[in-house]
């Protein structure tokens, strides 16, 4: 089973996220509602992929990229960013931060599984 | 400027053929019966529950003067938004919808279809047939009396 | 979205969402407007953070009308967040207005109607404010705080204001540490459940992760520092936190005095800080799921109706079933808490519905150059949601009207000696168990009732009430043109519509030259009513069981039929029971319908000292149902209180025998001696 958590402060937007890679069976999901549970379950379980919205209260998606990225153990995690359409600095921010791959909102159920194969295939292609 | 083509359904009502622009549509149902109201106008059949709401029902043979029919399978409720009220008129069938262009309504012509002259706003040809477009504030009018 | 995901799956949710989010973009922009001239850095970013997230979900979900809107208004709010913390004060009205306009949008979508585009003349609007520059100073505190610089560095400068704002309350600075692990996460405590905890007792300024060394406890190698304001002890906060007492310590804070304070006066604490936290373990429900419980609980209640009924039939053979009977009733009770329950769901707090209202008056500053405050103050009030819905649209109008024709325009207040800014108060006071009054009172000119008489053309009233029936009048309009604001949407004919079906009430008191006063009667709950089913004319009908004094047997001899003169109307008919002689009507009659057949059974109905006997055919038993007025002025008719469900889909007339009493009483009470 390949562990992905999904991160966002939007139920409705993770479900959908879950919804659209559910023609890969292969994928179990686990759900983080705030970038602090994200950093929490990340430090006590271990993930193969993680889907990051970038804006969430509290502790904002950049943050959890630069301290995901100062962890030895979760360095090389794909973590794909999630930006919504007009936030395009973000993105320079969140690839500057360490982010694997990012895509903007709203995406088609095609752009997300395209991404997300392309993230496992790396990482296992290397181990 | 290119014309706008405004979809709109299309449903029968005796032998002619009317038509609502679909923004006021929210609904179309299959008729399975009504509560009569005693005391409503003759128009008003009753009220029917249509997917979880209690509305009333205008019967619009009735108001257009035809006779009654047996019921039949193709009869239709017609949900529409009218002000903010949801209402539902009883029609003789709906199967259809038309994109019909914003400007090739005219003024409807003397036509005699019993009384539905006063209800009808304006007529266009989709294809080879007339079409009215149905003013749905006269036929929800209210008339003093009753009651 | 395309293809294999259905974003008609996801819309009760997102509209769940969608309805927290403007909940929270409405109340901060409440509370930015009304202390303008503080910095407002909390507020922008959570304003910031809800538009962002609303536009991405509606984009998602292909709502262009939504996302333009939300874009527009981030764009806005960032602008203003960059520059000073503080929103331009042109910029506010845009924003509320904006606010309206999706809120309207995610209506129309939850009604299953079309989402219209976003109003282009708003979305200049909103990018026209983006451009204005911002003013005032900017806040600066220079707070010191005893705090690792690992936590203090990376506070902004908006927190350090929250807190030095806290701190002049008397709120202490609280530094919570909180370590993950296995064994914590194990027994239920995480990082969400300790900001779960706090939050309730506190505000919860700033939550850092920070890295630390592996142990064997903590292998996570990580540790949340939380800066917390809170009044509660250490000790205190830690219970509430479910963490140890020696993780939470307090913090010094010092403000150096050589440096002026550059923050304008305090108010008084945002208590609405932590009513928002604390609003979690709120569900969002669709009423229509808790009003088919309660049908589901209707049908219960007939089946153990037809269970007494067997139980009665075997104890008539003689069998000893006093403990079924005993078992039947133990089950009542619990059925009956459940109906109370249920219908507790659907109150909600009077204070919540009408959160709007003072945006609303806001946007109508510009429309009609009226300088209006709004107080609202109806304490706990809570009504049923259905009622509060139809309400809200009443009160809306009415607040409007206040404004745009009640309170007079600047000039004419100070020739009449009142302050520049005309007050409008909603109030609310509980008139008697089972209503609500909500009052509207406005301290503007009042009405001119002879100017009202003379535009509709009849004589001028004697009292209030005359007053109200003209103004009442469909297509009554006090002013030539309708005016922007009030001339659309309802009007005060509607309103009293909406209060009467609702089975309430609308009064008003004028006080010409000085103001007016609107009061609006609401049924707190809609009636779960105990009701008769029976039959007349092969028809079903229910009636509340409260107005039915008995139900008895027609013997034909026992009715008396008097003699009647030429030229004296219909014949009645008199019934013998017990020794009194009441006046006996078909039910199907009185109706107005054409009786069908044997009506061997009557019920007895009492109102205000009248008795009358109502002719049908059979009786069908008792039952509990919600009953739903019949809104809609096309069926709505004496005699007919609502409609039903007794569970087989088609809606029953639930009849109002104690109205149909009182007609027939005047109609016959010349002709019938007690």
């Amino acid at each position: 089973m390949t562990e992905v958590l999904v991160v966002d402060d939007s139920k409705v937007m993770r479900d959908m996220v879950v919804a659209c890679l559910r023609a890969r069976e292969r994928l179990r999901f686990t759900h983080a509602a705030s970038g602090l549970e994200a950093i929490e379950r990340l430090s006590l379980a271990s993930f193969d992929l993680v889907v990051l919205d970038l804006n969430m209260p509290d502790i904002g998606g950049i943050e959890v990229l630069e301290f995901v990225r100062a962890q030895d153990k979760l360095r090389e995690l794909p973590i794909l960013v999630v930006t919504t359409r007009g936030d395009e600095a973000s993105r320079e921010r969140a690839l500057g931060a360490g982010a694997s791959s990012f895509m903007t909102k709203p995406f088609t159920p095609e752009g997300i599984l395209d991404q997300v194969d392309a993230l496992l295939g790396e990482s296992t292609g290397r181990s | 400027m290119s014309a706008v083509d405004v979809l709109h359904v299309v449903f029968k009502v005796g032998e002619t053929d009317y038509v609502l622009p679909a923004s006021t549509v929210l609904e179309m149902e299959s008729f399975s019966g009504v509560t009569h109201v005693p005391g409503t106008a003759t128009h008003v059949a009753g009220l029917v529950h249509i997917r979880g709401r209690v509305i009333p029902l205008v019967d619009l043979r009735a108001r257009f003067g035809l006779g009654p029919v047996e019921r039949s399978l193709d009869q239709r409720v017609v949900v529409v938004d009218h002000h903010g009220r949801r209402i539902g008129l009883l029609v003789d069938a709906a199967r259809e919808v038309a994109k019909i262009e914003q400007g090739a309504f005219d003024r409807p012509p003397d036509i005699v279809v019993e009384r539905a002259a006063g209800f009808v706003k304006a007529v266009a040809r989709v294809g080879p047939r007339l079409v009215m477009l149905l003013d749905c504030e006269r036929v929800l009018a209210q008339e003093q009396g009753d009651g | 979205m395309t293809q294999s995901v259905d974003v008609q799956e996801f819309l009760q949710g997102f509209l769940g969402e969608a309805d927290e989010h403007l909940g929270r973009i409405t109340g901060n922009l409440a509370a930015i407007e009304r202390e303008p001239s503080h910095a407002h850095g909390r507020e922008l970013g959570e304003l910031l953070r809800s538009l962002h997230t609303l536009k991405g979900l509606a984009g998602m979900m292909g709502i262009d009308g939504i996302v333009d809107l939300a874009h527009a208004m981030e764009t806005l709010v960032r602008a203003a967040e960059r520059s000073h913390g503080r929103l331009p004060p042109r910029a506010l009205d845009p924003l509320v207005e904006g606010a309206g306009a999706i809120t309207q949008r995610i209506r129309a979508l939850a009604d299953g109607l079309a989402v219209p585009p976003a109003p282009e003349p708003l979305l200049a609007a909103l990018e026209r404010a983006a451009d204005a520059p911002s003013e005032g100073p900017e806040p600066r505190r220079a707070l010191q705080l005893d705090l690792d610089p690992s936590i203090a560095d990376k506070l902004t400068a908006s927190e350090r204001e929250e807190i030095g704002r806290a701190l002049e309350h008397g709120d202490a600075v609280v530094l919570v540490e909180f370590v993950p692990t296995p064994a914590k996460a194990e027994a239920g405590t995480t990082i969400t459940t300790v900001r779960a905890g706090i939050a309730p007792h506190g505000r919860i300024v700033r939550v850092l992760p920070r890295s630390r060394p592996r142990t064997e406890d903590a292998p996570g190698g990580l540790d949340f520092a939380l800066v917390v304001v809170t009044r509660l002890s250490v000790a205190e906060l830690a219970a509430a936190a479910r963490v140890d007492p020696s993780d939470v310590r307090r913090i010094g804070a010092t403000e150096p005095v050589d440096t002026p304070a550059l923050v304008e006066s305090v108010g008084p604490a945002d208590e609405g800080a932590f009513d928002r936290a604390s609003r979690k373990g709120v569900v969002r429900m669709d009423v229509a799921k808790l009003d088919a419980a309660l049908e589901h609980l209707s049908a219960i209640a007939l089946g153990r109706a037809r269970l007494r009924e067997e139980v009665q039939r075997l104890a008539a053979d003689g069998l000893d079933l006093r403990r079924l009977r005993a078992m039947l009733d133990d089950e009542a009770r619990p059925l009956r808490r459940m109906r109370e329950t249920l219908l507790g769901l659907r109150m909600v707090p009077l204070r919540e519905v009408l959160e709007p209202l003072p945006l609303i008056v806001r946007g109508l500053r510009n429309t009609t150059g009226k300088h209006v405050r709004l107080s609202v103050d109806v304490g706990t009030a809570e009504l049923d949601k259905t009622v509060a819905e139809r309400v809200f649209p009443a009160l809306v109008h009415i607040v409007r009207n206040a404004v745009d024709h009640g309170i007079e325009s600047p000039d004419v207040r100070a020739s009449r000696g009142k302050p520049p800014e005309g007050h409008v108060r909603v109030e609310a006071s509980s008139s008697s168990a089972a209503t609500l009054d909500i009052t509207i009172v406005d301290d503007g000119g009042g009405v001119d009732a002879a100017a009202v008489a003379r535009r509709a053309g009849k004589p001028v009233p004697s009292d209030d009430a005359g007053l109200l029936d003209i103004l009442t009048t469909p297509g009554f309009s006090s002013r030539d043109e309708t005016t922007t604001t009030s001339g659309r949407g309802i009007g005060l004919d509607i309103v009293r519509q909406t209060m009467d079906a609702l089975g309430g009430a609308l009064e008003l008191e004028n006080r010409p030259g000085q103001g007016t006063t609107m009061r609006l009667r609401a049924p707190l709950t809609v009636a779960i009513v105990d009701a008769f089913a029976f039959e007349a004319g092969r028809e079903r009908y229910l009636a509340p069981i409260g107005v039915v004094d008995a139900i008895v047997e027609v013997e034909p001899s026992a009715v008396v039929r008097p003699p009647r003169g030429p030229g004296e109307g219909q014949p009645i008919e008199l019934l013998h029971v017990r020794g009194d002689v009441i006046p006996l009507v078909s039910l199907r009659r009185a109706l107005g319908l054409a009786p069908t057949g044997d009506e061997p059974k009557a019920m007895i109905v009492r109102r205000a000292g009248h008795r009358f006997a109502f002719t049908i055919e059979r009786m069908l038993g008792r039952h509990e149902v919600l009953v739903r007025p019949l809104g809609d002025p096309l069926v709505r008719v004496p005699g007919v209180a609502g409609s039903a469900d007794l569970g087989d889909g088609r809606p029953t007339l639930v009849l109002d025998l104690a109205g149909l009493t009182g007609r027939l009483v005047e109609r016959t009470s010349a002709e019938v001696q007690p």
